[in-house]
């Protein structure tokens, strides 16, 4: 360790906020010189001055207010070495003129009182181009407008925007503490990073990070803008992004995951986002191309103007125990996600009034059980509880509450391709097609089994509208307990072209036609052989039809106005 | 209305539903509205059971609208059974019974079955005093496959129809027997028939044999054995009681020769009439054949060699009548009427011209026709008629008490 004697002010004296730049060691936990410490200061701006007389007095003083031997911060840092420290007053720095301090390589910059908050707020530094390069840098304590922390550094309690850019193939390691303010990092090269931001209120953070991987690890934050970690690389699971227990307001969490490998099927890597808080932001994590490993759970997330959760090509997929409220676009919004033999797992979480609907799940391979669907959807909305839409994916929705959601099609449940749905609830729901499920124009294989669908209401199909267009194993709407629902037509069950079997189609109501079910004649019947067949069908009130109504099919999807009956 | 398949139907048809207690203005049960599309679809309903309508009848449907109806029992809905359209009773093996719900006010439509019905949430099976008409009713062409044994190889009508839950079919040790079940005004001089499903071990029934009047004592006789130990006849020792009820029962565990213990019982009771000779019943039901006659069903199975000749209020006789068994002219002054508003008399007439005297023998399989039936049904619509004095035997047997 190289000591550096930087003026004749001495050395070991003792510092006054008021005297000159005084060098003491630094020390190490037994108390061994690891390199010296230099203070700079800047005299404040004398009393009764007016903000112009003061810069007027710096301007012509050629910046050179300081006291001490070093006028500038600049050569302070400069002559530190590796491992020295330059420990700053409080006051309102000098810019060093055009150009770029630093970089110093291995300098830790800190305030005086690096944990006080009143002076690191008293002590700015409006350079905008602050550099420290090495392994050990360090900005502690300081409110710095721009600094570039390049190599391995560390910035703790310090506020300001704090930036971190390489693009040689060195390894890059950043630990930002305790700071506040925005953190951005752009590494290109083939090293690896190490990234850790915790504990920091910040108003951004952006990472954008293209190597052969790493890890990322952010916790205990708290975010009023956007938090983005963007990774790039080409070996397959060299990433690894842990989000953990942040809170945002007014911000989102994203986390892209890229694979730049051909292998298009390669997983670049796994984030875990867990028990983090988001008001007024969401949760967006996705792989590019290829399925990144992803696990979220825990978090809460409210009124996020889009979705809630954002999950797009991620496999293995575990969404779990996370609470969403009043997001504007779909509470949980799964895409692309799980594949054959490894299906997403979505389950243990709670979504309410989000007018964007529950949760939708697209082309994906997932179970989705255990959640809670409340009060979501609106009028416009294909399944307020949670809509389904793909092919040919293995897709299993089962055991969820789904409840007094809103749709237009399928208030409760809308599926349009493959999916199993069984052992739902489904309870209170309005829709205007399919109160509490809408199967429309469905693919592949699907099935709508041992369901409790009960009390929902329609214009068409009060529990259920099966306007099965290609399931292709008969005989999937079966064994479902479909009572006290709904409609002008259909109060059980509005069916078209599709078979009903061994259901129990009891006390249900239509304002018009068909009080358990109503079979719709006049569309053309896509499932061969479509039966309605050994249903219990008992119970039913209709104006005609008490049990069962053959009508005409579409009247119109209508509107469900109103949630109270004429029943 | 048709009886031939749909042709081009689009409608989903109902198949094997059950569909009770229902409430509508129009067609409580089913209601078929009338078409807006031109040249739609027709509807078509199989094995399937609708009754108790609250309100609106059973089926309903408009002028326009067609409608296939095949093996299915509508029964006592509010408003009428069939509403729009003529009664299917007796056609297209349609029926109008009770269907012997388990519990219809508590929601369980399983049907009820001497062998078995399945009682949902225990998981298990129980066996009623009783079996409902409406298992093995179904199509004989719909698969039963799915059904527990036995279940008679035909599938049941109603919702369990061909699942795991259909109650299962009755095959009682008792193929049929004479008198029938709930016969009324039979001879005191009666004997007692049963055919036997099965062979079995002439001691085992014997010991196990009593037929009982009302409050009484088991009646003494003697057995008469038959068609290879599956049937045998017991002959009172003296006259039973005039005007009494009378029970036979054959107790648990009589043995087919084969030694399976049938570990449980059967029982049917008839009545006897004042005398030897019991008394005539004449019932006549209109509106039961293709060829517009009425349908009558006299009752002499306590009167054998007795003629008898039936004639309409013009005196002309009924053209599609068929004695089965004649009676004496010595029977022709107890004078009978027709309830469906004819009237006529007996009189004898010379034996040659009213066919022979011989009973018709049982047959296979229906336990033996009731003595002295006359009746001028074809074999499909007297099935129809369910429980009257047309139905088919082999359902009348099911209808033995068990204990």
């Amino acid at each position: 360790m190289r000591a550096r004697a930087a003026d004749g002010w001495g050395n070991g004296g003792d510092w006054t906020e008021s005297g000159p730049v005084t060098i003491i060691p630094h020390l190490d936990e037994d108390g061994d010189p690891i390199g010296n410490v230099w203070y700079v200061h800047q005299h404040p701006k004398p009393a009764g001055w007016s903000d112009e007389k003061w810069a007027e007095h710096l301007q012509k003083a050629g910046g050179r207010t300081w006291t001490s031997a070093f006028h500038y911060l600049g050569h302070a840092a400069q002559t530190a070495a590796d491992g020295d420290a330059v420990v700053c007053g409080r006051g309102e720095y000098l810019d060093w003129g055009p150009g770029h301090y630093g970089p110093f390589r291995g300098v830790t910059l800190r305030s005086v009182a690096s944990g006080d908050a009143a002076t690191r707020a008293a002590t700015r530094f409006p350079f905008r181009t602050l550099m420290l390069r090495g392994p050990r840098c360090k900005v502690l304590g300081l409110t710095v407008l721009d600094a570039h922390l390049v190599g391995r550094a560390t910035a703790r309690d310090t506020a300001g925007n704090l930036a971190a850019d390489s693009y040689d193939d060195t390894d890059n390691k950043l630990a930002v503490v305790r700071c506040e303010g925005s953190v951005r990092a752009s590494w290109w090269g083939s090293g690896v990073y190490d990234v850790e931001i915790v504990r920091s209120k910040l108003t951004s953070l952006s990472l954008d990070l293209g190597s052969r991987g790493g890890r990322v690890k952010t916790s205990g934050n708290s975010f009023t803008g956007d938090a983005t970690v963007d990774t790039y690389t080409d070996l397959p699971g060299s990433v690894k992004v842990d989000v953990i227990d942040n809170a945002t307001t007014g911000a989102s969490l994203v986390v892209v995951l890229r694979n730049w490998s051909s292998d298009a099927g390669m997983s670049p890597g796994a984030v875990t986002i867990k028990s983090s808080t988001l008001e007024d932001g969401g949760i967006s994590c996705e792989g590019i191309p290829g399925p990144a490993s992803a696990r979220v759970t825990g978090d809460e997330v409210s009124q996020a103007p889009s979705y809630g959760l954002q999950l797009k090509t991620l496999s293995p997929l575990t969404v779990s125990d996370n609470r969403i409220a009043t997001t504007g676009e779909r509470g949980i919004y799964v895409c692309w996600c799980g594949k054959k033999g490894q299906l997403g797992k979505v389950f243990g979480n709670e979504v309410r009034d989000c007018p964007g609907g529950g949760m939708l799940v697209q082309d994906s391979w997932a179970d989705v059980h255990h959640n809670t669907l409340a009060s979501n959807g609106g009028d416009d909305v294909a399944g307020g509880g949670i809509g389904v839409e793909g092919w040919p994916y293995d897709l299993v929705v089962r055991a969820n509450q789904i409840l007094d959601n809103l749709g237009s099609g399928g208030g409760g449940v809308a599926v349009h391709g493959s999916c199993a749905l069984h052992d739902n609830t489904i309870r209170g729901n309005r829709g205007a097609q399919g109160g509490g499920v809408c199967v429309g124009n469905s693919w592949g294989e699907g099935e709508l089994r041992a369901n409790q669908v009960l009390a929902n209401q329609a214009v068409e199909g009060g529990g259920v509208f099966y306007q099965n267009g290609f399931w292709s194993n008969p005989g999937a709407f079966c064994e479902n307990a479909i009572q006290e629902n709904t409609a002008d037509r259909g109060g059980g069950v509005w069916v078209c072209g599709g078979s009903v079997v061994r259901n129990l189609i009891e006390r249900n109501h239509a304002r018009g036609s068909g009080g358990g079910v109503y079979v719709a004649w006049d569309t053309v019947t896509v499932e061969p052989d479509a039966v309605v067949a050994n249903n219990v069908i008992a119970g039913n009130t209709a104006v005609s039809g008490g049990g069962v109504c053959y009508g005409d099919g579409f009247w119109g999807a209508g509107r469900l106005d109103g949630g109270a009956t004429d029943r | 209305m048709g009886s031939g398949e749909p042709v081009g139907s689009t409608g989903v048809p109902l198949i094997g539903n059950t569909i009770v207690r229902n409430l509508a203005d129009k067609g409580g049960g089913i209601y078929l509205a009338t078409r807006k599309t031109p040249g739609g679809p027709v509807a078509a309903m199989r094995n399937c059971i609708v009754t108790d309508a609250r309100r609106g009848g059973g089926v309903q449907m408009e002028p326009d609208v067609r409608m296939y109806l095949w093996y299915t029992d509508v029964f006592a809905n509010a408003g009428g059974d069939y509403v729009g359209l003529p009664n299917q009773t007796g056609l297209n093996g349609n029926l109008s019974v009770n269907p012997r719900y388990a519990d219809l006010a508590g929601g369980d439509y399983h049907l009820k079955s001497q062998a078995g019905r399945w009682v949902p949430g225990s998981g298990t099976w129980v066996k009623d005093d009783e079996t409902s008409l409406c298992i093995d009713a179904g199509d004989p062409a719909s698969p039963f496959d799915r059904e527990p044994p036995p279940n008679g190889g035909r599938v049941n009508m109603g919702a369990d129809g061909n699942t795991e839950e259909a109650s299962k079919s009755f095959t009682g040790m008792m193929l049929g027997h004479v008198p029938a079940s709930g016969q009324t005004n039979m001879s005191t001089k009666t004997a007692v028939m049963i055919t036997f499903r099965w062979t079995v071990q002439e001691g085992s029934v014997e010991q196990r044999f009593p037929l009982t009047p009302a409050g009484g004592s088991p009646v003494p006789g003697r057995f008469a054995w038959g068609r290879a130990n599956r049937a045998v006849t017991f002959i009172p020792t003296k006259p039973l009681q005039g005007l009494t009820p009378y029970t036979v029962t054959l107790a648990k565990n009589v043995q087919r020769l084969d030694g399976t213990v049938l570990d449980w019982s059967e029982s049917f009771s008839f009545t006897t009439g004042a005398s030897a000779f019991g008394a005539l019943a004449v019932t006549a039901t209109a509106g039961q054949t293709a060829s517009g006659g009425a349908a009558i069903t006299v009752d002499l199975s306590s009167a054998a060699n007795v003629a008898v000749t039936v004639l309409n209020v013009g005196g002309a006789s009924w053209p599609n009548c068929r004695v089965r068994s004649a009676i004496g002219p010595q029977h022709s002054a107890l004078g009978w009427s027709v309830s469906s508003g004819h009237s006529g008399a007996a009189r004898s007439l010379p034996d040659a011209d009213h066919g022979p005297r011989r009973r018709r023998p049982a047959e296979p399989g229906a336990g033996g026709r009731q003595p002295g039936t006359l009746t001028a049904l074809e074999p499909a619509a007297r099935a129809a008629m369910g429980g009257c004095s047309g139905r088919n035997p082999a359902r009348a047997a099911r209808s033995t008490k068990w204990s």
